[in-house]
C-alpha cells in the first residue's frame, strides 16, 4: 500500500512529469502529471486490447499492425524544474514544416477570440485560429518573422512547447499587394451576387473568401 | 540389322566432329544428339523460340521503364511523405491514439492504390482490413468500409460487399493535395462514424512498408474520452465553446490523418512497384538467357545434323 505522498513522488520520478514546480501549486502539478500518465496508459491499454482482439481473428501468418502513435515523437523530457528561458515553437502545415523546434521568445497568434501572445510558462491552451498574422519573435523585437495563416489550431503544452498547425502559411513579404486587392474586390462582388440568389453554400464560400482576403489586406497594410 | 549398322557409321563419323566442337565450344558437342528430329519441325520450333524471345525482350523493356518511372516518382513522393508526417504528431499527442476504442459506429478506411503491378501492398491492406473488421465486430456495433483506391475496392467487394459505404478512386492521379484529403474527409463525415480507422502502408524504406492503423474519433467520442480522463481536460480553450472546437479539431484531425495516409501509401506504392519491376526485369533477363541458349543449341544441332547427312551420304557413296 502506498500513501498518497508516495504516489505523488512516483509520478514526479516518472517520465511524464513536465511542469515546473515553482510556477504551479502542487495540487495542479499532480493533476497535470497524473492526467498525462492516464492518457498514456489509456493509449497503451487500447493498443494492447486491439492487438489482442486482432490476434484472435487474424490468420496466424499476419504480423500485428503498427499504430500511428508509434511513430509520433515523444515530448522531450524536461530536466530541472524552472521555466525555460525560450519557448520551443513548432509550426506545421500539411505539406511542409515551417519551423521545427525553433527557440523563440514570443509568439503572437490570431485566435478566433482575439490575438494573444505566448511566452515560456504559458498556461496549457488549445486555440482555434482565424485568418491572420502569426508573429514569431525569435529575439524579442529584434529578430521577428511574420507569417500569414489561413486558419488552423495552436496547442500550447505545459512544457513550454507550442505547436501550430495551419492549413496554409506564407511569409508576409511574399504576398502580392495588388493580387490581394483584386482578390478582395472579386470576392466582394461574388458575395453580393450570390446573396441575391440565396444559395447557402455559395454564400458561405464567398463569405470565407471575403474574410480571408480582408485579413490578407489588413496584413499587407492595404 | 541395317539400322544398327547405320548408326555405327554415324557414330564413327560423329566422333571427330564431336571432338572439334568440344574444342571450340566445350559442352556443346553432345547437343547434336539431343534433337534428331526432322528438319521441318525443328525450324518451326526455332521460329516459336525466336518469337518468344522477342516478346520476353519487349516485356523486359516495359518493366525496366516502369521501374525507372517508379524510382523517380518515389523520390518525389518520399520528400512529400516525410513533410506530411509533421502535422499529425501534435494532433496525436493531444488527442491520443486509441485503436480499440469501444464505440457503436465503426468505420474502416483502407487506403490502396489505383493501379496494379506494385507487389503485394494492396493484398496486405485488404488482409488487415478484414482482420480489423473482425476484431472490432461485436454486439450492437456497426461496421462500415470506405475504400480508397480501385485495387482495394476490387479485392474487398468480393467478401465485404455489404460493409462498403463508399469508394474513392483516382485520388493521387496528378498530385495529392490537402483539399483533396478534405473532400474525402467530408464524405467520410457523412457516414456519421464514431471511430474511423484508417489503414495504410507506412513508408519505412524502399523495401519496407508497415501496415499502420490510425484512429480518428468523432467529436462525441472525443468528448467521452476527455471525460474518461483524456489530456484535453488540461487545456484551456481559446476560441469557440468546447463542443464546437472539438468538432472542428476532430475534422481537422481526420483530414490531416487522411492526407498523411494517402501520401504514405503513395510513396509505398512507388517503392513497391520499383522493387516488383526490378525483380521482373531480372526474371525476364534470366528467361531470355535461357531461351537464347536453347535457340543457339538447336540452331547448331540443326547445322550439325545437316553436315552429318551430307558427310554420311558422301561416305556411303565412297564405301561403295
Amino acid at each position: 500500500m502506498r500513501s498518497p505522498g508516495e504516489g505523488f513522488g512516483a509520478d514526479l520520478a516518472s517520465d511524464h512529469y513536465w511542469l515546473a514546480v515553482s510556477t504551479s501549486p502542487p495540487g495542479g502539478l499532480r493533476c497535470i502529471s497524473t492526467t498525462a500518465v492516464r492518457q498514456e496508459e489509456a493509449v497503451k491499454g487500447s493498443r494492447e486490447e486491439f492487438l489482442e482482439q486482432f490476434k484472435k481473428v487474424a490468420p496466424s501468418n499476419l504480423a500485428p499492425p503498427r499504430f500511428i502513435g508509434d511513430f509520433v515523437p515523444k515530448p522531450a523530457k524536461v530536466e530541472g524544474t524552472a521555466v525555460p528561458e525560450k519557448l520551443t515553437f513548432n509550426f506545421y502545415v500539411p505539406h511542409d514544416t515551417v519551423l521545427n523546434k525553433s527557440q523563440v521568445d514570443l509568439v503572437l497568434l490570431p485566435a478566433v477570440t482575439g490575438d494573444f501572445g505566448v511566452m515560456p510558462g504559458h498556461v496549457p491552451t488549445v486555440a482555434q485560429l482565424r485568418p491572420g498574422v502569426v508573429t514569431v519573435h525569435k529575439e524579442l523585437d529584434k529578430d521577428v518573422q511574420k507569417y500569414f495563416v489561413s486558419s488552423g489550431f495552436a496547442f500550447i503544452h505545459a512544457d513550454s512547447t507550442t505547436e501550430l498547425c495551419a492549413v496554409e502559411a506564407v511569409k508576409l513579404d511574399e504576398l502580392d499587394v495588388d493580387a490581394v486587392r483584386s482578390g478582395l474586390q472579386e470576392y466582394n462582388a461574388k458575395l453580393a451576387a450570390v446573396q441575391a440568389k440565396g444559395d447557402d453554400y455559395e454564400i458561405a464560400a464567398a463569405q470565407i473568401g471575403v474574410e480571408v482576403y480582408s485579413a490578407l489586406n489588413s496584413a499587407v497594410g492595404g | 540389322m541395317s539400322l544398327r549398322r547405320g548408326r555405327g557409321v554415324l557414330q564413327r563419323l560423329q566422333q571427330p566432329l564431336c571432338e572439334g566442337l568440344q574444342q571450340h565450344a566445350p559442352g556443346l558437342g553432345e547437343i547434336a544428339w539431343l534433337s534428331q528430329t526432322g528438319t521441318q519441325t525443328r525450324q518451326a520450333s526455332q521460329l516459336a523460340v525466336k518469337q518468344r524471345m522477342r516478346s520476353v525482350q519487349n516485356i523486359q523493356k516495359i518493366t525496366k521503364a516502369m521501374k525507372m518511372v517508379a524510382a523517380s516518382k518515389m523520390r518525389v513522393a518520399q520528400v512529400n511523405t516525410e513533410k506530411s508526417r509533421a502535422i499529425v504528431s501534435p494532433l496525436v499527442r493531444l488527442l491520443g491514439d486509441l485503436p480499440a476504442v469501444d464505440v457503436e459506429n465503426n468505420i474502416t478506411v483502407p487506403v490502396t492504390t489505383d493501379k496494379g503491378l506494385c507487389g503485394g501492398i494492396n493484398s496486405t491492406i485488404a488482409k488487415y482490413t478484414r482482420a480489423t473488421l473482425r476484431a472490432m465486430a461485436g454486439e450492437g456495433k456497426k461496421q462500415g468500409l470506405v475504400v480508397i483506391g480501385e485495387k482495394g475496392r476490387a479485392q474487398l467487394q468480393r467478401d465485404q460487399r455489404k460493409a462498403i459505404n463508399a469508394t474513392v478512386a483516382d485520388l493521387g492521379k496528378v498530385r495529392i493535395t490537402f483539399s483533396q484529403a478534405s473532400t474525402v474527409a467530408e464524405d467520410l463525415l457523412k457516414t456519421e462514424y464514431d471511430a474511423a480507422r484508417i489503414l495504410f502502408n507506412r513508408f519505412g524504406s524502399a523495401i519496407s512498408f508497415m501496415p499502420t492503423v490510425a484512429t480518428v474519433l468523432s467529436p462525441d467520442a472525443l468528448e467521452k474520452e476527455v471525460e474518461a480522463g483524456g489530456s484535453m481536460d488540461l487545456y484551456e480553450v481559446e476560441g469557440p465553446d468546447r463542443p464546437q472546437l472539438l468538432q472542428d479539431l476532430a475534422e481537422f484531425h481526420l483530414a490531416a490523418t487522411l492526407y498523411n495516409g494517402v501520401q504514405e501509401n503513395n510513396c509505398s506504392e512507388q517503392a513497391s512497384r520499383m522493387s516488383a519491376m526490378e525483380s521482373s526485369t531480372k526474371n525476364a533477363s534470366e528467361m531470355l538467357s535461357k531461351l537464347t541458349l536453347y535457340y543457339n543449341r538447336s540452331r547448331q544441332a540443326k547445322i550439325t545434323t545437316e553436315l552429318i547427312e551430307i558427310i554420311s551420304g558422301a561416305s556411303a557413296l565412297e564405301s561403295k
